[in-house]
């Protein structure tokens, strides 16, 4: 019963993880489509392949973080993890409907943590674990929206001289093609691990792995496979909102928006800490955007954005909590 | 006509500021994140702010009236009557 119980939560953690794809596959491909350079079909079949390898490059330390980082590992069940997971999954949803380009990074760790205090109290959750993720909810964006003024900025001066505008865009057109591939692997080496961690406490909790153990190599393969079908799946609806709606781009801008983010998330990556891919391309994009004017970004889906994400902990931290409650209840 | 510093400079300022306010809040192995996120935004802020203040933008300095032989290829004809004072 048991088995059968580790089995169906490796499976909705798996959904989640494939949804995670589905919801932030605008992210991947939102800039090479509003800019033209690939079409909406090959572009997510482009990101997908790198969210899938992104394990090649990447350690697994932003897994170790979810699993023993965020809530007390001895905290975990079975059925923490399940409400964590409903959780995650039912916000997902809500702001996929109506379009808002959420964090399911966040609505993750919400989710798990709304569980796990619904289990044990306060005590459940791991102080330090949490202040570096709040931490970097604010930090990460910013860090992006710097870096892609700085790189366009830049890019625009080395170019400022060259005449053969057609060409230039031509060659950006090309290296947005690569930007936007560092940017699906950025994605898929944090998002994925996310899932990797969770299905780590799931494993550890159940006995099937001591608790020094590391994220078994199926895990990792399951849970790229799961995210990159998802990427593949598509996220259209949520598209326009994050490419053409916050503020136009151009190849160059595309290009910029995406190499900083890729660059604040193989920075978090490597040092085990679960951002939301969403805020962070958001950031870069607008700070692109401020490269021309502030008035360039359109303020108005920029301040929903801020709204969604000042919502999904405490959201998903709801739902999950009024999940578990009826299984502590019952006890 | 006076300058102001636009919008986009306290812009950068406002997240300059809130990557600072967090360093007490990081691990201390990652400060260092927040001070280099901050310093880029402090160095982006002073750069904006100067070219509002100073850019291209900025009001051309009032000129001395120009002499007409500045302008005129040829030296003017002198006015009737006058005593040889140029015409503007």
């Amino acid at each position: 019963m048991a088995t059968v119980a580790l089995v169906f939560v490796i499976a909705v953690a798996l959904a989640f993880d494939y949804f995670n794809g589905f919801h932030d596959a605008a992210n991947s491909i939102a800039t090479v489509v509003s800019t033209r350079v690939l079409s909406p079909r090959i572009a997510v079949a482009w990101a997908a392949v790198f969210n899938f390898i992104a394990f090649l490059i990447f350690k697994t330390k932003v897994a170790s973080t979810i699993a023993k980082g965020v809530v007390q590992p001895s905290v975990f069940t079975i059925g923490v993890v399940f409400a964590g997971l409903v959780g995650a999954i039912a916000w997902d949803l809500l702001t996929w409907y109506f379009g808002l380009p959420t964090s399911s990074s966040h609505a993750l760790i919400g989710g798990l943590a709304g569980a796990g205090v619904a289990r044990a109290g306060w005590s459940a959750l791991i102080g330090s674990g949490f202040q570096k993720i709040a931490v970097f909810i604010v930090i990460a964006p910013i860090l992006g929206l710097f870096l892609g003024f700085t790189i366009l900025v830049g890019v625009m001066w080395a170019f400022h001289r060259y005449r053969k505008v057609d060409r230039l865009n031509h060659g950006f057109r090309r290296t947005q093609l690569l930007s936007a591939a560092a940017y699906s692997l950025g994605h898929g080496g944090n998002d994925a691990q996310k899932t990797m961690g969770v299905i780590l406490a799931l494993l550890i909790a159940a006995h099937h792995l001591p608790a020094s153990a590391s994220v078994p190599i199926w895990v990792v393969l399951s849970c790229h496979a799961a995210i990159a079908l998802g990427t593949l799946s598509g996220g259209w609806r949520i598209v326009h909102t994050m490419g053409s709606r916050i503020t136009k781009l151009q190849p160059v801008g595309g290009m910029s928006a995406e190499a900083a983010a890729s660059a604040t998330l193989f920075f978090t990556a490597a040092h085990g800490i679960p951002v939301s891919t969403t805020h962070t391309i958001t950031g870069a994009i607008v700070g692109v955007g401020t490269t021309q004017r502030l008035s360039a970004v359109r303020w108005g889906v920029a301040g929903r954005v801020v709204w969604a994400w000042i919502l999904t902990i405490p959201g998903a931290f709801a739902v999950a909590w009024i999940v578990f409650m009826p299984f502590h209840l019952a006890r | 006509m006076r300058r102001t510093i636009g919008r986009r400079p306290l812009f950068f300022f406002v997240a300059t500021l809130a990557c600072a306010a967090l360093v007490p809040a990081t691990p201390s192995d990652l400060r260092w994140v927040d001070w280099f996120t901050a310093a880029l935004g402090a160095f982006w802020t002073i750069m904006l702010a100067l070219e509002d203040l100073l850019g291209p933008g900025a009001p051309p300095r009032p000129e001395r009236h120009p002499r007409v032989e500045d302008t005129m290829p040829f030296a003017p004809p002198p006015r009737p009557g006058a005593g040889g004072r140029p015409a503007e």
